[in-house]
């Protein structure tokens, strides 16, 4: 494996193992698509921070990228707890408009600018091999303080994800821990754009988590099993990507992320379709043998 | 104007409506997020349909892009029900696969393919008005080819199946008891989802048919609860933010769709806060003419209760006298004194409504009260003086004022 290879490699294990703990929290949260809005929501801010900055420096776009999922969750929040508008049409509104913001954004900054400003678009689809050093850092550095915050909320992100009306019945203020879980999410999201671009880092904080739902009902499990599925995603879709011509990495991490997804559905000891099936095939049994009668 | 912008603003106007039409209904089910998923899954049924058929002429494309878009409507619900994952999730699933999907085909067969994944983003607006064919003798885009029958579709069934729709949408439950076969009306909805999307995107671009889908739709539904009223906002949104749109990136030089995607955006904004029927404006000016009502009557209620301390009001009010009376040096005036009277004898009821039948002790209903004397009416007021069965005096031995006949 030569250098390059090895520092995309870490930094892609990096952002899916952080994608795959902080999407369980939005799975959870039955918020699963937030994270997609968030990624079209970053858009505008890549543009602004270029024209700002007079340049491509990281982390002034991914502080732009941040400033702008931040606005979008505010007018989110806006629509959907000051008027009647319910959470999935305020989300696709917040989606389309922020990212069709964007585009006129990054087609101005293309009109007025010199030069410099290409690679803006490549956020859209992502560009996992152009990774360097820094990334890897920058990635680890968010997931480490992304850890830390969960260490010290566990106990009240655990109360509201599974028993929310009861976390509230404690006087638990249920929208600070909603408005925590965005943040991690949001900061999953920024420092995944780059790397896998909007919908490959909104698949990123929803498959793992998902797929690791199958296998386990408590919330500490679930974490390190969605971060477990998400490096490993990520491991299989970028060596995949490197040893072939013509295979970019970021859907080959999700089409990795699939095939653990459709071995948990299927496999999975409790909730898997295989369980399932046998469950009931020996309730059937059962039942024509008369054990049921009580 | 002359007539690319026209035809410009036509193309996009057409596909505009049909998407907002669809999407009155999207909202009001709550699926509005299968507009997203969809205009991203279309990708790979474009590229296989294109490998298999060789061509981008638009029906084998259509034909490709509406099977993506039932496939993924379908897995979606598929997968939640066989799983038991949340619907949100296994369209996340579903959606990304798909669309990851369609990246690496065209990725791995780029030298075949003539599909670029940026511009199934932004679609083609700019372009529309130049690729034209004669129609009757008119120049026409041949976007409208696939656009027009499109729009007309889903008028026409719309239109038939209102009523289905309708009560699918409001109360499920009732359509399941009609025989309506919700499953039949939602996927019957989400195959015109599907072709209202594959014959908009190639002109527009998914992210105008998400913004199209929804924006309209959520203005409209800010601005009023009648749905005929709703379809006729949508409309307007759709075709006035296309208009507006258009206008706006020839001026400043920008992306078409982009830009009527945020002037969908900035119409549902200004619809939450200017809308009458619930705006952000409106709440807050209810709000404060309501908080000031409270706080008048409050002041009125007190000064009542200053002049009965002091013996003025029991006496000329059991007469039924209209009596005007000092207290501190507040003034009450003869409406003023009916209106203490109503509050009070309203808050001296509910307390002893309070404690005779509900069974409270006389030390906790005091707030209450408080609260409940500024929403009864006279209708509420006689209706407890009855129940209760006229009684003279509150719990705490004061005296019920006797309903003013002013």
């Amino acid at each position: 494996m030569t250098y390059n290879t090895i520092i995309v490699l870490a930094g892609a294990c990096l952002l899916g193992a952080l994608c795959g703990a902080v999407g369980s929290f939005a799975v959870l949260r039955r918020r699963a698509l937030m994270g997609d809005v968030m990624a079209h929501a970053a858009l505008p801010g890549l543009p602004l921070a270029f024209l700002l900055a007079g340049g491509k420096s990281l982390p002034m776009l991914l502080t732009g990228a941040a400033v702008s999922i931040f606005l979008g969750m505010g007018w989110f929040a806006a629509m959907r707890y000051r008027t009647r508008t319910h959470d999935d049409a305020a989300m696709a509104l917040v989606l389309a408009s922020m990212f069709g913001l964007g585009i006129v954004l990054l087609r101005h900054v293309q009109n007025v600018s010199t030069g410099g400003h290409a690679g803006l678009e490549s956020f859209i689809f992502g560009k996992t091999a152009g990774m360097v050093a820094s990334d890897v850092w920058i990635t680890g550095g968010v997931a480490l303080v992304c850890l830390g915050v969960i260490a010290v909320a566990y106990k009240e992100l655990r109360l509201v994800c599974f028993d929310p009306g009861f976390a509230a019945s404690t006087g638990l203020r249920v929208g600070w821990v909603d408005f925590l879980i965005t943040g991690l999410l949001a900061l999953a999201v920024v420092v995944g754009l780059p790397m896998v671009g909007v919908v490959m880092v909104a698949a990123l904080t929803i498959i793992p988590a998902v797929a690791a739902r199958f296998w386990t009902e408590s919330l500490g499990p679930m974490l390190g099993i969605a971060s477990v599925f998400g490096a490993l995603a990520c491991a299989l879709g970028v060596m995949v990507s490197a040893s072939q011509e013509r295979m970019p990495s970021g859907p080959l991490i999700v089409l990795a992320a699939a095939v653990l997804f459709v071995v948990s559905a299927l496999f999975a000891p409790q909730r898997g379709l295989v369980a399932r099936r046998l469950r009931l095939e020996r309730l059937r049994h059962a039942w024509r043998e008369g054990r049921l009668e009580a | 104007m002359n007539e690319i912008h026209l035809w410009t603003v036509v193309v996009a106007a057409t596909c505009s409506l049909a998407c907002a039409w669809v999407g009155v209904w999207l909202v009001l089910q709550r699926v509005s997020m299968i507009g997203d998923a969809i205009s991203h899954s279309v990708l790979p049924g474009l590229v296989v349909s294109f490998l298999m058929f060789g061509t981008r002429a638009p029906w084998p494309m259509f034909l490709g892009a509406a099977v993506a878009g039932l496939a993924t409507t379908y897995l979606t619900r598929s997968i939640a029900s066989a799983t038991g994952a949340k619907e949100d999730s296994s369209m996340g699933v579903v959606f990304t696969v798909l669309f990851a999907l369609g990246v690496l085909l065209i990725t791995r067969y780029a030298r075949q393919i003539d599909l670029d994944p940026g511009c199934v983003l932004y679609g083609l607006l700019e372009f529309v008005a130049l690729d034209t064919r004669p129609i009757l003798g008119v120049e026409v885009p041949r976007a409208l080819e696939t656009l027009a029958p499109a729009l007309v579709l889903t008028g026409v069934l719309l239109a038939l199946f209102r009523k289905e729709v309708l009560v699918m949408a409001f109360d499920p439950g009732l359509a399941r008891t009609l025989g309506f076969r919700p499953t039949a009306v939602y996927y019957g909805l989400m195959a015109l989802v599907a072709v209202v999307t594959v014959a908009s995107f190639e002109a527009v671009g998914s992210i105008l048919v998400i913004a199209m889908l929804i924006g309209p739709a959520v203005a409209a539904n800010l601005w009023t609860r009648n749905w005929r009223t709703m379809f006729a906002i949508a409309s307007l949104v759709a075709v006035g933010s296309s208009v507006a749109g258009y206008a706006l990136a020839v001026a400043t030089n920008t992306s078409v769709a982009g830009m009527m995607a945020v002037a969908v955006g900035a119409a549902c904004g200004l619809a939450a806060v200017f809308s009458p029927a619930g705006g952000v404006l409106q709440r807050s000016v209810r709000l404060r003419a309501a908080r000031a009502t409270i706080a008048a009557e409050d002041l009125l209620a007190n000064a009542y209760r200053d002049l009965e301390r002091s013996g003025v009001t029991s006496v000329l009010g059991d007469r039924g006298l209209v009596a005007r009376g000092w207290s501190d040096g507040v003034h009450l005036t003869s409406e003023g004194l009916i209106t203490a009277r109503r509050l009070v004898s309203g808050h001296r009821l509910v307390e002893t409504f309070l404690v005779k039948d509900v069974g409270r002790s006389p030390d906790e209903v005091h707030e209450s009260a408080h609260r409940a004397e500024h929403l009864l009416d006279a209708v509420h007021r006689a209706e407890l003086l009855r129940e209760l069965d006229s009684p003279v005096e509150d719990p705490h031995g004061s005296p019920i004022p006797k309903e003013p006949s002013a």
